[in-house]
């Protein structure tokens, strides 16, 4: 019987092992718009890049820097992009420049991309190298900048709240150790006491009791497991989009959504596609914690539980929640039959 | 007023606090002392084993949360688990054996609880909820008898864990809080500094083995009245006769 608890935690390792499979996602996929680059020897040139996030979840700390030869360099600092957003799609533009001496003709490069995505085992960081050529002539003028010029770097702040988080949690831990292990009580108490006073003024502050509320208050249905997080980005099937099409008078949907729950990029993405698809339909976002009334008009609030995501049909009032099977159900309410 | 009488009206008071909702208030600013799913419908409380998840995830450096935990372990220890959680409360109601097994096995909840916090800094996901067996029982079926939930497989992976725990729970007195609650990993870490503890009167105490036939723990609570895995329940203090064992509250040095 004293095996018990061990084929337990054996058995609780093997599930989440288990339900980790199946969860691998497409890194960022990257495309060098004006691929050959023309540049001037000595010259400088714009370089668009489009950085796309086809998975549920977010990438971190994007940064592009030059992999290719020496001869070429980044004219000024590359910006990171710290956080490319579900299904998000980002375009920036770099400022290319070539050295004087750069033999004329088709040179084949490289843009280093490093960004850091959680998916599956382990929270990694990957570098990949991205192809580009590059043309160097002697008659080719300087584009202009594009619409989108690169962004200054922000300075970077102290972490001070990681300082004081870290402060605090070795003050309790020492103070727990120090009790246990010394006569000395009144340095250890004072320990404990102020992490307590201090971690609870400062959440207070912060705003972590109203953080803790709404994580709290929001069923973001597959945080809990009651349903399915879907780690791909959906796309409809061809008897989906001809559905899609046959619908011929104006629909207006709003999506609800919150902003920790995992399952709402999907149904987000999923309507954008219908969108799309279709002139007649359109739709807006709603986040259930910056308009709680227009939630609670429509039934997405109730009795101070919020259920996300959540797509309501204006007209009909229709709504349905969660991502199972959504787009059968998502075409039942376009349709009028939900 | 007995000790195990006054126990049950504090594990009720744990219990109905956990479903204070059906009292129409919404959720609260506060993080419950236990196990208690937030997704329960009627839930007003956050689950603190939720709640570091999702700050895990959202890179939040969790100032609230650890000066409410601090608080609590403070003030009570593992108290809470034999006191006032309603997932404890269950374990003690299905605890028809109270089945001695070695102590060494208690340390896998600490594994559970870092396995927690690593899964949900791993996966960016709330990891630990996925298998919760109290988010099964609180949460995942009250959601399927409101149609939000549906019969798949995130729905049975909670229906095994929560059965599995069942029989543990059956087949040994307290299996939850004794082997796998990350909660009570974390409390436990405070459980020999807080201002609720047991005393022990070595002059009384005979070493009749009354209290340890009762605890439901499987400790001997003459040497392990102290013990990170102590829930201060009071099967101990009841069971002897002498008075050897107690309560206290104060701040207690090392002796």
């Amino acid at each position: 019987m004293h095996r018990v608890g061990l084929w337990g935690f054996a058995c609780l390792i093997l599930v989440l092992i288990a339900s980790s499979l199946g969860a691998q996602e497409p890194i960022l996929t990257l495309d060098v718009a004006s691929d050959p680059v023309q540049i001037q020897a000595g010259g400088r040139a714009w370089v668009r890049i489009t950085i796309e996030n086809p998975s549920a979840h977010e990438a971190d700390d994007v940064t592009l820097s030059w992999g290719g030869s020496e001869v070429f360099a980044w004219a000024e600092e590359v910006p990171a992009i710290e956080v490319l957003p579900p299904f998000d799609t980002e375009t920036i533009d770099l400022l290319l420049a070539a050295s004087a001496g750069v033999e004329e003709g088709v040179h084949e490069e490289a843009i280093e991309v490093v960004y850091t995505y959680c998916i599956a085992e382990l929270c990694f960081q990957i570098v990949e190298e991205v192809a580009v050529a590059v043309d160097v002539t002697s008659a080719v003028p300087v584009e202009g900048p594009t619409e989108t010029p690169p962004v200054e770097l922000p300075a970077a702040a102290f972490p001070w709240r990681w300082v004081g988080g870290g402060i605090g949690m070795l003050a309790l831990l020492g103070g727990i150790v120090l009790r246990r292990t010394s006569r000395l009580t009144w340095p250890a108490n004072l320990a404990i006491l102020g992490t307590i006073i201090g971690g609870l003024a400062y959440g207070v502050l912060e705003g972590q009791h109203e953080q803790a509320q709404g994580i709290g208050a929001v069923l973001c249905t597959s945080c809990v497991g009651i349903e399915e997080t879907r780690t791909r980005e959906p796309e409809f099937s061809p008897q989906g989009l001809a559905t899609l099409e046959s619908i011929t008078e104006p629909v207006e949907l709003v999506v609800f959504y919150a902003p920790w729950c995992h399952a709402c990029p999907y149904a987000k993405e999923l309507v954008e596609q219908a969108a799309e698809s279709n002139r007649w339909i359109t739709f807006s976002l709603s986040d259930v914690e910056q308009e709680p009334a227009f939630a609670e008009a429509h039934g997405i609030i109730r009795s101070g539980r919020t259920v996300v995501p959540a797509i309501l049909r204006i007209d009909t009032g229709a709504v349905i929640f969660g991502i199972e099977n959504l787009e059968i159900r998502l075409l039942q309410i376009l349709q009028g039959e939900a | 007023m007995k000790l195990g009488l006054r126990r049950r009206i504090v594990q009720g008071t744990g219990l109905l606090l956990g479903l204070f909702g059906i009292t129409g208030i919404g959720m609260t600013h506060l993080i419950f002392p236990g196990l208690h799913c937030y997704a329960c419908p009627l839930a007003v409380t956050v689950c603190p084993i939720g709640l570091i998840q999702n700050l895990i995830v959202f890179g939040t450096i969790p100032f609230f949360w650890m000066g409410a935990i601090a608080a609590y372990g403070l003030l009570a220890g593992r108290g809470f688990c034999g006191w006032f959680c309603p997932f404890g409360t269950l374990n003690d109601l299905l605890a028809f054996r109270k089945v001695r097994i070695r102590d060494s096995f208690s340390y896998v909840k600490y594994v559970v609880l870092l396995g927690t916090l690593i899964a949900a800094w791993v996966f960016a996901d709330t990891m630990f909820c996925k298998l919760c067996p109290a988010a099964s029982l609180e949460a995942s079926i009250p959601y399927l008898l409101l149609g939000v939930a549906k019969v798949n497989r995130p729905f049975w992976l909670h229906m095994g864990t929560l059965g599995g725990t069942l029989l543990g729970m059956v087949l040994i007195a307290r299996f939850w809080c004794r082997y796998l609650c990350p909660m009570g990993a974390l409390l436990s870490m405070f459980n020999r500094v807080s201002i609720l503890h047991l005393r022990l009167s070595d002059e009384k105490c005979t070493h009749c083995s009354a209290c340890s036939s009762r605890c439901p723990m499987g400790l001997t609570p003459p040497l392990d009245y102290d013990n990170h895995n102590c829930i201060k329940c009071g099967e101990c203090v009841e069971a002897c006769e002498l008075g050897a064992l107690s309560f206290h509250c104060g701040i207690k040095g090392k002796k």
